[in-house]
């Protein structure tokens, strides 16, 4: 009770928070200086005094009392606007030429329409942001019930109780789970677009918060000392404070995000720590921008321009009346001198100039075209009608049209210069299937994948493959087979997947066919006894939950980590190993062995998890079989696992890697499945290793956790290998193609793995067989010796990033070099022998080969090994030395192309001539190149020099700032373009110049944030190429017409001014005359 | 199109669709005018095109250029300027302001007469036309003062009466036709003798629009408070006087006179003479010297004209055809002589930027 009356002073609360941090140094939470974030938990009332927002959650741009004004000024930011409402203030002079509604009408005509408009949108947002705030939740009224109320109406510290499936109404502090051990399972699709569950898990202490005993629930009583709110999604740090004074430390692990769901997991207990705006997804969206297409500015510019002459004209009217009224004024006698007004008068000639210049503005208004705006409007509404009854642009999958959002942006999209792309649910269905399998030595499954089927259309050889005569003909009998069993089968020669559509197994994450291994046969097989292995692998080294009715195998779905994990259970389940249910410690599974044998209900101990990281990249699992037998089951990037076998006992390694080295060209994510049997004696041994080290606190639990692992996972023996196909969408490797022929560049911004993201560059033709890619990456060598280097100096968190900044910088000065010395003609290149490149092989990773350069690179940049360049697989393969020797099978390669003389030959020869780079870049990295304006600008200058990027790992803020710093860098004559699906692609699509919604299956987030949204990727083609294209070079056409009418106009009018000694007659009547005196020519 | 093929493909997510009811479908429909597939036609500019084209309208112009200077000079036009020549006879060399009060006081003396020799013959009708110069009717301020209202005979308000400010009214009596252009109505009068046939008759009656006469100007009004009728001498005066019996429509001097002129420099049909004027023959031309052209520098001339199927004498229009004729001609050869030395095939996909050598997109994006 002490502490929270001290609490109760407002200002001196803060204070107090920093004092006691000094007094926790010794512990090893970290907790930043600006944790002002103070929670009552279970006493809202205690909370009001902090004012925090509330949870009602506003999208809207405008609220109802700023409505008018901000929707006007909105609608003055067309520097036009103003012109036309001065030029309608002078038409009420009574000097005007023109009638007042004349000049009047038409520009309340487009305020009103302008201001409707806004108006519209607004209220469909609010309509929106309605629905949300006032979904139902069940929360703890201080008395032990739990009552249902809005969203809205959440206060920070309220406890409510959220439902499985449910979304979370604010950010909470997880307290209890009905699952196991206070764990709960979370979707974050909505903030990353992963589809995956992530696990969240609740400290001990509050695990019996929520459960029967409604006393618990009452009484709880603590308090959050947090960070402050802010965007950062993956990070948070805070102390959950019991009365007694006893303080736990929370993280990233016990907070559930507002707009992410709960999942496979009966009810959560939590507490609101964030509310409404402060919530992260809040802090996260940027507020909704007004995008003005670039042709209204330059338009406006043009404007500008003219009124600069329209100013000249007028002014040179004042100033020619004024002389002549002065000199002359009273000789004309016929104009009654005497009689003057101020409008012609001798004596103050300089009056009558200046009225008349005014009187000019008017007159020669015609040279600023308020008709032009309200045509533009016009023909923009009809362009996007005609782009929304586009046939051609309908997906009967989802019965959607396109739907065009902002007209406004129609001839932006003939400019777009560079796209950028979301990939899970824009560029990928986010589907994988089980597609190859490789056990034993033996290859099976067949099909073409999506890479094969495009590269046929494309009639492009698969490119690295051609480069070496080996590659290219175990390449080509591994396409050939695949073909004549085909044939052999269904007799269809022509698609291979085809015949796969035929197959009875067929369904979600698998898509195999292979008589030999289905429906039992598998255990004819001569090998029978290594694939019931590698099956049981596949059906126990996992992280998957099982959901659905156990007895039927089919409905049965997997929520597990990532899709492929899923297909992978999926496969074993349709071998006949059917996984069926999960606890913390066994693993169940229904085995058929054999295609008539009965199924056998087993059970599998599950002892530990070593679980999947980036860095690892690789999982096992320690099950101990009905058998009693003790296996370590591994699988793993071919790379990493191939480092860990048992040297003495290759196996089938060789084979299995080749197999999967040819997966992977056809663009199939591969895994090797390796085992290890285990000693008895070992095995405790290492056990308590391991629990000791995940038992060490703080950020040296996880380096300790992968030793350990690294210790037991060794002398591993190959099982086999598999093949899954990440499933993209319909026609997107053409689309890609033909987007990249018309010279648009595209990036790929996505939160997935770097690998995942460089198997669907591949696949999707953006990065293509002889690219060279760049790598900066956080997650290297490098990055890991600068950490251990910071932990041995001790540094401090600030060192560091500036470390790990400079790190970066280096990897991008090298990567610029690299781009610049290399855009340069390939002869060039040859020739100049200081520019060789020499190749060694990698350190820490198969995949990516680190190189050193000599010549005009210092040595010690070589020695670090900054670059880290990936190497294509067939290019590890064939032992080439040096660049030379690549760029001159190059030339043979094209001399090759050219003898076919086809035009995708030559177009091919055209892109091998240039050399091309892809860089590959983390989000880590591109968090301190964000951080600095000199990394913005290097960054830029590699990024915009290379043919493809791609960001992993990137968050949708990142995505966000990313789009911008393109936007940026791009500068005024090209457009970049943001295309996604999701809620995490919201930012982006708001940042860049076009956004481009997929309205698929995947919540309407983005394509309500979008200014376009299609249903399939492959629609964006006909988006820019044709409707793009077609609305740009219309709206220009009718621009420059207005602009040649209104300056005929104009300048007749001028003209003929000249000839009345500028006193400012109209030439033509408007139309309130004509209307008035028919037949009144005034001979004029 | 290959992208029809997708609509056979399988739904992404696989199962639970088919428990949806079928709606509406939202598929657009398919007509030629919203798929813009509608027939349309884009002339493609080849050589043969484009020099075709430039032959035919010089064949064309030329021709009509050629019609239509032949018609403009088969009118026959005789002008006499006589603003100095009526005022020599008085005072010789006189000074622009003896010009003024010359023409101003009411006394003196303004009868003159100038010859026109017929060098051709000259078909009836022959339009006797005055030509002023240096005559701002254009003006905006002498424009805008009439009021058509009052005119047409109608009932005028004040806001009528404001308009023609500053002649609107004397003594708050309103004037009758009120404004600057009729208060300045040119009044000089020719009298024509011909040497061989006498004194010639002018025909001044259809001189005005038909429309003018019959539905702007009143044929009942008559005017009242014109300032000009009761000048009392001194330098006021204006232009010419009405006769106060004698309503607007008949004055067909005035409606002519009020129809302004667009330019500074103009002609007015002052009167018809009906009979042909033979060749040889000499005219006489009795002017009195009223109007005052002299505080402005402003020329009169007298021009009697014939007229042809084009009208007036007007060489602009012929040689105007002639010129862009000719030019499309020669502009036609060039083409050819080009073509002819210089063919390359239509559509060289050789010289499209990305084509060009050297000149590979978004390589020199950073300098």
């Amino acid at each position: 009770m002490v502490r929270r009356t001290r609490f109760w002073k407002g200002k001196k609360w803060q204070f107090a928070v920093k004092q006691q941090q000094q007094n926790d140094d010794g512990d090893d939470v970290v907790v930043s200086t600006d944790d002002s974030h103070f929670v009552f938990c279970n006493r809202p009332a205690l909370n009001a005094q902090f004012r925090y927002v509330t949870n009602m959650t506003s999208t809207r741009k405008y609220s109802w009392w700023s409505f008018l004004p901000r929707s006007l000024f909105e609608q003055y930011r067309r520097a036009a606007y103003w012109y036309f409402t001065a030029m309608a203030a002078l038409s009420l002079a009574p000097f005007s030429p023109y009638n007042r509604f004349s000049v009047w009408l038409p520009l309340a005509f487009v305020l009103i329409l302008g201001i409707l408009r806004e108006l519209w949108e607004d209220l469909r947002r609010y309509r929106g942001d309605n629905l949300v705030n006032s979904r139902p939740v069940l929360v703890h009224d201080g008395e032990g019930h739990l009552l249902e109320k809005q969203w809205k109406h959440l206060c920070v510290g309220d406890i409510v109780k959220v439902m499985d499936g449910d979304y979370f109404p604010a950010d909470l502090l997880l307290l209890s789970s009905t699952g196991p051990e206070g764990i709960c399972y979370v979707e974050t699709m909505n903030l990353d677009g992963e589809t995956n569950l992530k696990v969240r898990q609740a400290l001990q202490v509050t695990w019996a918060i929520g459960s029967k005993d409604e006393g618990l629930l009452r009484k709880f009583e603590a308090n959050v000392k947090c960070e402050d709110p802010n965007a950062s999604l993956y990070t948070f740090a805070g102390l959950l404070e019991f009365p007694d004074g006893e303080a736990y430390p929370i993280g990233p692990s016990q907070l559930l995000l507002r707009d992410s769901s709960l999942q496979n997991t009966g009810s959560v207990i939590g507490v609101v720590i964030y509310t409404g705006h402060d919530t992260k997804v809040m802090q996260n969206s940027s507020p909704v921008p007004s995008k003005r297409s670039r042709l209204d500015r330059s338009l406006d510019r043009v404007i500008w321009v003219m009124f600069a002459v329209l100013l000249t004209l007028s002014s040179t009217t004042g100033i020619v009346l004024g002389l002549w009224i002065k000199n002359e004024g009273t000789s004309v006698w016929y104009l009654q001198p005497r009689l003057s007004d101020p409008y012609f008068n001798p004596a103050q000639a300089v009056i009558a100039g200046i009225i008349s210049s005014l009187n000019g503005l008017v007159l020669y208004g015609y040279l600023i075209p308020i008709s032009l705006y309200v045509s533009l409007e016009v023909v923009r509404v009809l362009q996007a009608a005609l782009m929304m009854q586009d046939v051609q642009m309908y997906d009967p999958a989802t019965d959607k049209p396109c739907r065009v959002k902002s007209a406004g942006l129609n001839e932006e999209l003939g400019q777009v210069d560079t796209i950028l792309s979301d990939k899970t649910g824009t560029l990928t269905c986010n589907q994988m299937d089980f597609f190859r399998c490789s056990i034993g030595g033996v290859s099976y499954g067949k099909g073409t994948t999506e890479v094969e089927a495009s590269a046929a259309r494309l009639s492009l050889p698969l490119g690295g493959a051609s480069l070496f005569p080996d590659a290219i003909n175990q390449e080509s009998q591994l396409y050939k087979t695949s073909k004549i069993l085909d044939s052999a089968t269904t007799g269809n020669m022509t698609n291979g997947v085809e015949s796969a559509d035929h197959n009875l197994f067929k369904e979600k994450g698998f898509n195999f066919y292979d008589a030999r291994l289905l429906g039992g046969n598998w255990a004819t097989e001569e090998n029978s006894q290594s694939i019931e292995l590698f099956f049981r692998i596949l059906a126990l080294c996992h992280t998957a939950i099982p959901d659905g009715n156990v007895d039927n195998p089919s409905s049965m779905r997997y929520r597990a980590e990532s899709p492929d994990e899923a297909a992978l259970v999926v496969a074993a389940k349709q071998f006949g190993f059917y996984f069926y249910k999960r606890t913390p410690t066994t693993l169940y599974m229904r085995e058929t062995l054999g295609p008539k044998a009965q199924p056998v209900d087993c059970k599998y101990q599950l002892l530990n998890v070593l679980e999947f990281s980036s860095a690892r990249k690789r999982m096992s699992v320690i099950v101990r079989f009905p058998d009693g037998k003790l296996l370590l089951l591994c699988k793993g990037a071919d790379s990493v696992v191939l480092q860990l076998l048992d040297p003495n006992n290759k196996g089938f390694s060789t084979q299995t890697n080749t197999h999967l080295k040819q997966y992977g060209e056809v663009g199939l994510r591969t895994l090797l499945i390796a085992y290890k049997e285990l000693k008895e004696e070992e095995y405790i041994i290492w056990q308590a290793k391991f629990e000791e080290a995940r038992s060490t606190m703080g950020r040296e639990r996880d380096i300790r956790t992968e030793e350990a692992a690294e210790e037991i996972e060794r002398g591993l023996t190959v099982v086999g290998g598999t093949g899954v196909e990440d499933k993209l969408q319909a026609g997107v490797p053409e689309s890609v193609d033909r987007l990249a022929k018309a010279g648009i560049k595209i990036w790929v911004l996505t939160g997935d793995k770097m690998e995942t993201a460089i198997n669907i560059g591949y696949a999707c033709s953006l990065l293509r067989q002889g690219m060279d890619k760049l790598i900066v990456s956080m997650e290297g060598v490098e990055a890991r010796n600068v950490e251990e280097k910071a932990q041995r100096d001790g540094l401090s968190r600030n060192e560091i990033s500036k470390e790990l900044q400079s790190l970066v910088r280096r990897k991008l000065e090298d990567a610029l070099q690299l781009v610049q010395m290399h855009n340069v003609k390939p002869q060039e290149v040859s020739n100049s022998e200081r520019h060789q490149l020499s190749f060694s092989s990698s350190l820490h990773s198969a995949l990516s080969h680190s190189f050193s350069r000599t010549g005009s690179l210092s040595e010690s940049q070589s020695q670090n090994s900054i670059m880290s360049r990936t190497l294509s697989s067939s290019l590890q393969m064939s032992s080439i030395q040096n660049r030379h020797k690549k760029s001159s099978s190059g030339q043979t390669f094209t001399q090759k192309i050219k003898n076919q003389e086809s035009p995708e030959a030559k177009t091919l020869v055209n892109m091998d001539y240039e050399l091309e780079y892809a860089l590959i870049i983390d989000g880590q990295s591109l968090a301190y190149i964000l951080g600095d304006n000199g990394l913005q600008e290097l960054f830029l200058q590699v990024c915009l020099k290379c043919a493809s990027v791609l960001c992993c790992r990137v968050s949708p803020r990142q995505k966000a700032q990313v789009t911008r710093l393109v936007k940026k860098g791009l500068g005024q004559h090209r457009l970049c373009l943001a295309i996604g699906d999701g809620a995490n692609d919201v930012g982006m699509i708001q940042a860049a110049n076009v956004g481009v919604g997929i309205t698929g299956v995947e919540g309407a987030q983005a394509a309500m944030a979008a200014d376009y949204a299609i249903a399939q990727f492959r629609f964006l083609e006909r988006l820019l190429l044709v409707h793009g294209r077609w609305c740009y070079r219309r709206i220009s056409l009718m621009i420059l017409y207005f602009f040649y009418k209104v300056c005929l106009l104009g300048f007749v009018s001028f003209y003929s001014n000249t000839f009345a000694h500028f006193s400012g007659q109209p030439l033509y009547l408007d139309c309130s005359k004509l209307s008035r005196s028919r037949g009144d020519m005034q001979g004029l | 199109m290959s992208i029809n093929g997708a609509s056979t493909s399988e739904n992404p997510l696989g199962g639970g669709d088919s428990i949806i009811p079928k709606k509406q479908s939202r598929k657009p429909k398919y007509t030629k005018f919203t798929q813009q597939e509608l027939p349309a036609c884009k002339p493609l500019l080849t050589p043969a095109w484009v020099i075709g084209t430039f032959m035919l309208v010089g064949v064309i112009f030329i021709p009509i250029g050629l019609v239509t200077l032949l018609a403009s000079h088969s009118v026959v036009e005789i002008i006499s300027q006589y603003e100095t020549a009526c005022l020599d006879q008085y005072i010789p060399g006189a000074s622009k302001a003896q010009k003024v009060n010359y023409i101003q006081d009411i006394n003196t003396a303004k009868s003159c007469n100038v010859t026109m020799n017929i060098n051709k013959k000259m078909k009836q009708p022959v339009y006797i036309y005055y030509e002023l110069d240096n005559f701002f009717q254009n003006h905006r301020r002498y424009v805008k003062s009439r009021s058509d209202e009052q005119l047409r005979g109608g009932k005028v308000s004040s806001s009528d009466l404001d308009l023609c400010a500053p002649e609107a009214q004397v003594n708050n009596l309103p004037i009758v036709p009120c404004g600057l252009i009729a208060w300045s109505l040119f009044n000089d009068t020719y009298t024509f003798v011909s040497r061989s046939n006498g004194p010639l008759t002018v025909n001044k009656k259809g001189i005005a629009w038909n429309s003018d006469v019959k539905y702007k100007f009143s044929s009942t009004l008559l005017p009242s408070n014109f300032p000009n009728n009761n000048v009392s001498g001194g330098s006021t005066i204006g232009g010419g006087s009405l006769d106060p019996s004698s309503p607007l429509a008949l004055d067909e001097d005035l409606i002519v006179w009020m129809r302004t002129a667009a330019l500074p420099s103009f002609r007015k049909l002052w009167g018809k003479i009906e009979i042909d004027l033979e060749a040889g023959d000499t005219i006489t031309v009795d002017i009195t010297n009223l109007y005052n052209t002299y505080s402005f520098g402003g020329k009169k001339k007298v021009v009697l004209s014939t007229t042809s199927w084009l009208g007036g004498k007007n060489d602009f229009l012929g040689f105007a055809y002639l010129t862009i004729g000719c030019l499309c001609m020669l502009l036609a050869l060039l083409f050819f002589i080009v073509h002819w030395r210089n063919p390359r095939p239509l559509g060289d996909t050789s010289y499209l930027s990305w084509n060009k050598k050297g000149n590979a997109s978004g390589e020199n994006v950073l300098q």
